[in-house]
């Protein structure tokens, strides 16, 4: 059959051509020669992490930083001066590494685990990347399919222009058979290498990100590997993988296995499962007091900021976990409340203000509960109420930014 | 240095590179549909919803007008359908500047932190005043200030953001002075 022909080399090429030559893995203290690619690579990275020390926006916290850095270096003695870990505020549940040791792990994430083990997975994981010395290989693997799609493109270009200057010339001394002839070469060329060109970039691009996820894997594997060597439970890092999945199942965001940049939770869950199931022994350690007693501090706020721009469904899921998790219930009661109101659907008033109850009558409630418990109760023309909510408020947070705002409040209910 | 060059180009080539097109405000009043402010200063005018000027370009000052959001509508029309939530003319003012702070935050501020939010005339209406500290898209760090009053069922807040070394004090007293300038 042609087509499958005509599709199936370039589709071979791409998925496969990789000519970038294995790396070593990256030794305790090592810095790239100055006259490499990798050096290049690592002084665009600095110029980033520069703006990221003098950014106000990262979370900085001493206590929780050398926490992370201390689990980093239990897991990595031997890379534990190479990695700087950076937390940044932001819902989603990330964590990433790069090139030159600048870890990058996001609120998201650390709202989302559960214990010491977890985290010291997720940093295993981010560290592996850094010893593989992936930014590296993934770049070069680019620049080789991209220097394979170049080559193909010139020749059906070349090809074009000598048939198209045949069928000029045949034309210009009047040899008009000849001319038809090589026109219609050209219209044969012209389908041939625009086909070509097309499927030899969408394999060029399915072959870099099959590669990213082949890293990934082993990212996994070697993380798992090293957080058990250092005493960590290794059946932690499955567990994330199984919360990862069920969030993905809410967001119900369906992309298509070629076009994906990881594997999927479930196959990453499956296979951390069975790695563990051969490290198990020996390796227990969990540190689940030590890891929420460090977030603890941080977990209303970031919360806030795990609910922007989701779903209900995930957020639901979001908040599930944390239950889960034991975090106190006024903190997640106010969270839901918190959704019911940014959702704003029918029954949202009246399921917020539900939310707002349970929240201000538990442990862990925080001070603007009671806030937004007066704001619900003065919608539902629950005066006397809401004034009671608002005065509590400002009893539990007399120095807060809206002190003012809420205090003109109780003067304008009736 | 004024932006009068860089404009003048940007307005040249807007048609052909789809860098966006900005006209002159001159120092006076101007009627803003509702109500009306008198500016003792000149601004460069990007058109569009919100409406924004500037001095020395929005990535260092700007003052930004939300005019007449309605119920069901979002503060920034142009936010991807699932991000942001609409405004609701039942909103009380720290909703409004919750729902400010989280479409700053989803527009790529960050580290957006609310410094203070008190009761204020917006001209002859009741309304509120609030000042805003947070990280701008590129990283600089950024003061805000605004006010705004729900009139009519349709909320209008005026917000002015500047770099925090040197951009924001420099026009503040100018945008004091717009502030207090609304009238009906």
């Amino acid at each position: 059959m042609k087509i499958p022909k005509l599709f199936g080399w370039p589709l071979f090429l791409g998925l496969s051509a990789c000519a970038s030559q294995p790396v070593d893995d990256a030794a305790p203290g090592e810095r790239p020669a100055t006259d490499t690619d990798e050096a290049g690579l690592w002084q665009m990275l600095e110029r980033d992490e520069y703006k990221l020390q003098t950014s106000t926006g990262v979370v900085r916290d001493p206590a929780l930083q050398a926490y992370l850095e201390s689990v980093l270096c239990r897991v990595v003695p031997d890379h534990c001066a190479d990695i700087r870990v950076y937390v940044l505020p932001g819902g989603g549940m990330n964590a990433a590494m790069a090139p030159n040791g600048m870890m990058l792990v996001f609120t998201g994430l650390l709202v989302r685990l559960e214990n010491e083990a977890q985290l010291a997975a997720v940093l295993g994981h981010e560290a592996a990347h850094y010893v593989k010395r992936h930014t590296l290989q993934r770049w070069r693997d680019m620049r080789a399919r991209t220097a394979t799609l170049t080559t193909v493109a010139t020749v059906v270009a070349a090809g074009l222009g000598v048939a198209r200057v045949g069928a000029e010339s045949a034309a210009a001394q009047g040899n008009y058979d000849r001319a038809i002839h090589r026109a219609a070469q050209v219209a044969r060329l012209h389908d041939v290498g625009t086909a070509l060109v097309y499927s030899l970039e969408i394999s060029t691009m399915l072959g870099h990100l099959a590669y990213g996820r082949e890293q990934e894997m082993e990212s996994d594997e070697l993380g798992i590997s090293w957080m058990a060597s250092a005493g960590y439970d290794p059946d932690a890092a499955s567990e994330i993988w199984d919360y990862a999945h069920l969030e993905a199942q809410a967001a119900d965001r369906w992309v298509p296995p070629l076009l994906r940049t990881h594997p999927q939770p479930a196959v990453r869950e499956d296979r951390a499962r069975i790695q563990a199931a051969t490290l198990s022994a020996g390796t227990s350690r969990l540190g689940r007091d030590a890891y929420l007693s460090q977030i603890a501090p941080f977990r209303n706020d970031w919360l806030h900021l795990a609910r922007s721009g989701v779903d209900v469904d995930v957020l639901a899921t979001l908040l599930e976990r944390q239950r889960q998790i034991g975090v106190p219930g006024g903190l997640i009661a106010f969270h839901e409340g918190s959704m019911y109101r940014g959702r704003g659907g029918e029954g949202d008033r009246e399921r917020a203000l539900a939310s707002f109850e349970v929240a201000t009558q538990q442990t862990g409630c925080p001070p603007e509960a009671f806030r937004e418990l007066g704001l619900a109760q003065w919608d539902a023309d629950r005066h006397a109420e809401a004034k009671r909510a608002f005065e509590d408020y400002l009893a539990a947070a007399p120095a807060a930014p809206d002190a003012a705002m809420v205090a003109a409040y109780i003067t304008e209910l009736p | 240095m004024r932006l009068a060059g860089s404009v003048a180009l940007c307005v040249l080539v807007a048609a052909g590179s789809g860098c966006a097109a900005y006209s002159r405000v001159d120092r006076g009043v101007h009627d803003l549909g509702s109500y009306t402010i008198k500016t003792p200063i000149e601004w460069n005018k990007r058109s569009g919803r919100p409406s924004v000027w500037t001095v020395h370009g929005v990535s260092l000052d700007y003052l930004l007008h939300l005019n007449a959001v309605k119920t069901g509508q979002k503060m920034f029309p142009r936010m991807p359908r699932e991000i942001g939530r609409p405004f609701v003319a039942t909103m009380r003012a720290t909703e409004v500047v919750d729902l400010f702070v989280e479409d700053l935050a989803s527009r790529g501020g960050k580290a957006v932190r609310l410094l203070q939010l008190q009761p204020a005339s917006f001209g002859p209406w009741r309304g509120f005043r609030f000042d805003l500290e947070f990280e701008s898209v590129r990283g600089l760090p950024m003061r805000g200030m605004g006010t705004g009053a729900i009139i009519a069922d349709e909320l209008h807040l005026l917000f002015y953001a500047g770099a925090r070394e040197h951009y924001f004090d420099r026009h503040l007293a100018d945008v004091q002075a717009i502030f207090a300038s609304i009238a009906r």
